[in-house]
């Protein structure tokens, strides 16, 4: 089953957040609403609005209103983190699409996710509940971090498992943790519940995470978007490449391979990177980890109440542990 | 004798203006502290004629101090955000090089980090209305920004127009939030003249606006030459000395600091 089709009875809740989020990116200046347009077209899971959505759907205050203001937000803060990144990675292409920095340069990729942020700001200033804020600012803070450190970790072999989770933790599973909170936070559950629902979230985030990392050597070019092993290309030191270390081999041939002082690595060496590392039996690995992440998302749903959000979160459970895109 | 006493008490209110600022710029500077960061990335610049500004507003309202001190620290955490982002290079680098400047790229992310920082700090104190405040005066500065980028003035008054609004709207913003809006035609116009500054010192850098718009020369009738510039510049230090005359005396502090700063420029 696809991931969209297990929320698809939230269709016409997602067209309301689809619609709201077009609106809010309306900027005054005609390049900077196309360029936050153009990225807001470019689609993408919406995975974040959907825990939200699905969060809220606990409560006994369930308000689509609110419920949108934060979805909203998450979402814009999520788009405008993915527009720095591109500057970052020096990406021309995301989703198969040419990113804001190819198409207008840096300067306006950086005003576009200033912009958006600013918006994502704006927004979720409507609702007034503290926890909303201090949880959401923790959490950009904690993103933040989590990049830098990642900076900080490039091509660093030595790097343990433990930094790589806290990596991930950072980058992927506090916003999705935090989509499912603030979804709990505002319907008005207890502080319990909220807990469950955030450490759902968290373990999801880590096991999505951990997939896509997979994903980055095990799927193709097309199916990505970007070309295979790119992680690693940009120095990524992530869970398939720290579990294929342990073979003396791949590790001398990587090494060797990313330490080069003319500093490109060839497409034949890219793919005997990608060949080794899936002989090594570090795919395998990595999905066993995913998969004990997955299973303690699933304790924590258990102890919530039966409802369709619960099965929901489940079968999201289920599908994200089979993707393969 | 009373002239002797006046010139004393000047010098004694400059020096605790001055003592209050460096005050604020180590605590902005402690926030800020990021030890990896530091490594990489040059020092964050604390713009000492908002702080002054900010300062000085704030300084003016029965505001507690510990809710002052959160007010300037946000706000200028917002500003150096939007000033580390204006470090990353526009330009493309060429896709076989590997390993990439990592400066640009901490650039990115320092200034992320400051704007989350600037969120937290608020939502603690738990002031919703200053979040929305700094978020909505940060769009509306991308927006002008983005008018700059494309040097698309329709003359040199708006051009300057968004220069200015570029500059201060965080600082008026604030003022504005808590009803504090004595000053902002002032801040406006100060900031202003210390902007020009900063772009003539940048003239023929591949960062220099002022470049940018000489060559551009548009569709439009903008023709600037930098002497035009620098008679700009003085005509705006003369309006800043009338607005500052007109400041009321119990702004003291500020008036000292102006003059003083003008005195030096000049």
């Amino acid at each position: 089953m696809k991931l969209a089709k297990t929320y698809s009875y939230l269709k016409k809740d997602l067209e309301l957040i689809e619609e709201a989020l077009a609106e809010v990116i309306q900027a005054e200046h005609p390049v900077l609403r196309e360029a936050s347009t153009q990225l807001l077209k470019a689609g993408g899971k919406r995975i974040r609005p959907v825990f939200v959505l699905l969060s809220g759907q606990f409560g006994e205050n369930y308000n689509i209103e609110d419920i949108k203001t934060v979805a909203i937000s998450l979402e814009l803060i999520h788009m405008a983190t993915l527009v720095h990144d591109d500057v970052i990675d020096d990406a021309d292409l995301r989703r198969g699409k040419p990113t804001i920095k190819k198409r207008y340069g840096n300067r306006v990729a950086m005003y576009t996710g200033d912009y958006i942020l600013a918006r994502a700001l704006e927004n979720i200033t409507t609702l007034k509940k503290p926890t909303i804020h201090q949880s959401l600012s923790k959490t950009l803070v904690e993103v933040s971090l989590g990049e830098i450190e990642q900076m900080k970790e490039k091509f660093d072999w030595n790097q343990n498992l433990r930094t790589y989770l806290r990596r991930i933790k950072r980058k992927t599973a506090l916003l999705i943790a935090t989509s499912c909170k603030l979804g709990a936070i505002t319907s008005g559950l207890s502080d319990k519940e909220i807990n469950y629902l955030y450490q759902y979230g968290y373990n999801i985030g880590m096991s999505y995470q951990i997939i896509d990392d997979i994903l980055d050597f095990t799927s193709s070019q097309e199916a990505l978007g970007k070309p295979a092993g790119n992680d690693l290309i940009q120095g990524n030191v992530t869970l398939p490449v720290l579990f294929a270390m342990n073979n003396p081999t791949f590790a001398q041939f990587v090494q060797k391979t990313f330490n080069q002082s003319d500093s490109t690595v060839s497409d034949q060496d890219m793919k005997n990177v990608i060949n080794m590392l899936k002989n090594s039996g570090a795919i395998e690995a990595s999905y066993r980890v995913s998969d004990m992440y997955l299973d303690k998302a699933m304790q924590n749903l258990s102890k919530l109440p039966n409802n369709k959000a619960k099965a929901t979160l489940e079968n999201i459970a289920k599908i994200i542990g089979k993707r393969t895109s | 004798m009373q002239e002797g006493m006046l010139e004393r008490a000047k010098v004694i209110t400059l020096q605790t203006t001055t003592n209050e600022l460096q005050h604020l710029k180590k605590m902005i500077e402690d926030k800020i502290h990021h030890t990896y960061l530091k490594k990489y990335i040059q020092k964050p610049v604390i713009d000492e004629n908002k702080l002054l500004i900010l300062y000085t507003i704030l300084m003016n309202t029965s505001l507690s101090s510990h809710k002052k001190e959160k007010y300037i620290l946000t706000t200028m955490l917002v500003q150096i955000a939007l000033d580390t982002h204006e470090l990353v290079p526009d330009q493309t680098r060429e896709k076989s090089e590997f390993i990439r400047p990592i400066q640009g790229q901490l650039n990115v992310l320092a200034g992320d980090y400051y704007s989350g920082l600037y969120y937290s700090i608020l939502s603690e104190i738990n002031d919703v209305g200053m979040i929305k405040t700094l978020a909505t005066a940060i769009k509306e500065i991308n927006e002008r920004k983005m008018k700059l980028h494309y040097v698309e003035a329709q003359s040199v008054d708006d051009w300057f127009t968004n220069l200015k609004l570029i500059e201060s709207l965080l600082v008026t913003e604030v003022a504005e939030y808590i009803e504090q809006p004595g000053l902002n035609v002032f801040a406006q116009e100060w900031m202003l003249i210390n902007r020009i500054n900063q772009e003539l010192g940048k003239l023929e850098t591949e960062n220099s606006l002022l470049n940018k718009l000489m060559d551009t020369k548009m569709n439009h009738s903008i023709d600037l030459s930098q002497s035009d510039l620098e008679k700009a510049l003085k005509m705006q230090i003369e309006k800043v000395k009338d607005l500052l005359a007109k400041i009321p005396e119990s702004y003291t502090g500020l008036k000292v600091y102006i003059r003083n700063t003008l005195k030096s420029d000049t």
